[in-house]
């Protein structure tokens, strides 16, 4: 069953898999935060090749063993509820690049979940 | 008889058919510049459609749509539309989320999106303006 469409934003959190915040992984909280805030969802992504702020390039290649792969948050909401949600990123991420864009949102619900 | 030919040819219509749809696609001519649309499709990977995998039924769709593009992207964890965490296990089958992507005109996806509505369920899917600059296709390239 399909809702009406809204106004949202999606917000992309590039960060390092190795991060991590009160010794979880950083990514992990970010998306157990995201899913308590009002948000509509969030996906986390690996990318094969990278590089970051340090610019040192990441691969997951087994022949080149990295430890440090790069990682992609996207998670989508309304603008409001991204704005409710960006403090509490900027107290959790310490290195990263976070970008924000508006789309239009467009949920679909199974009947039986609704 | 000539005329009505010439007419019939230049009709937008016939153009718009005879034309492959890649080749159509950055034809400035059918289409406001190189205004292009960007639809996602963040979709549960063991979603199924008739025995099929939900966003496999969604690529092949938009293949015989006569879409530009599509391109499926694994993610490794996440929560959608029922709030539960998704999150990949070794020694379990996991719960991953795809990520559908397909790009071509506003008016495509729109109706596009509208023939898939039945498939999705628990789905969430954004549409965003985007500029295509660079479109490689039968070999050729087109620059706007």
């Amino acid at each position: 069953m399909r809702s009406v469409a809204v106004k949202g934003e999606v917000l992309r959190i590039f960060v390092s898999e190795s991060q991590r915040h009160n010794g979880q992984p950083l990514y992990h909280v970010i998306v157990d935060r995201a899913r308590e805030a009002q948000l509509y969802g969030a996906t986390v992504l690996k990318p094969t090749l990278g590089f970051g702020t340090h610019r040192v390039l990441h691969t997951n290649l087994a022949f080149e063993v990295s430890l440090d792969m790069p990682i992609l948050i996207e998670i989508i909401g309304t603008e409001t509820a991204i704005d409710a949600f960006l403090p509490m990123l900027d107290d959790i991420i310490t290195e990263g690049i976070v970008t924000r864009e508006h789309v239009e949102v467009f949920r679909y619900h199974s009947e039986d979940s609704n | 008889m000539a005329a009505a030919t010439r007419n019939l040819q230049n009709s937008p219509e016939l153009a718009q058919s005879a034309i492959p749809s890649n080749a159509a696609f950055m034809d400035t001519a059918s289409t406001p510049a190189t205004q292009k649309f960007l639809l996602r499709i963040f979709i549960d990977k063991f979603q199924k459609w008739h025995h099929r995998s939900t966003y496999h039924e969604i690529v092949e769709r938009a293949r015989d749509e006569g879409i530009a593009g599509a391109s499926v992207l694994q993610g490794m964890e996440g929560f959608g539309q029922n709030g539960r965490v998704l999150q990949k296990h070794f020694w379990l089958p996991s719960n991953e989320e795809m990520i559908v992507e397909i790009i071509d005109d506003e008016h495509k996806l729109r109706s596009f999106l509208e023939s898939i509505e039945p498939i999705l369920k628990d789905a969430v899917v954004t549409l965003q303006p985007m500029r295509v600059i660079r479109y490689f296709a039968e070999g050729k390239k087109h620059i706007a």
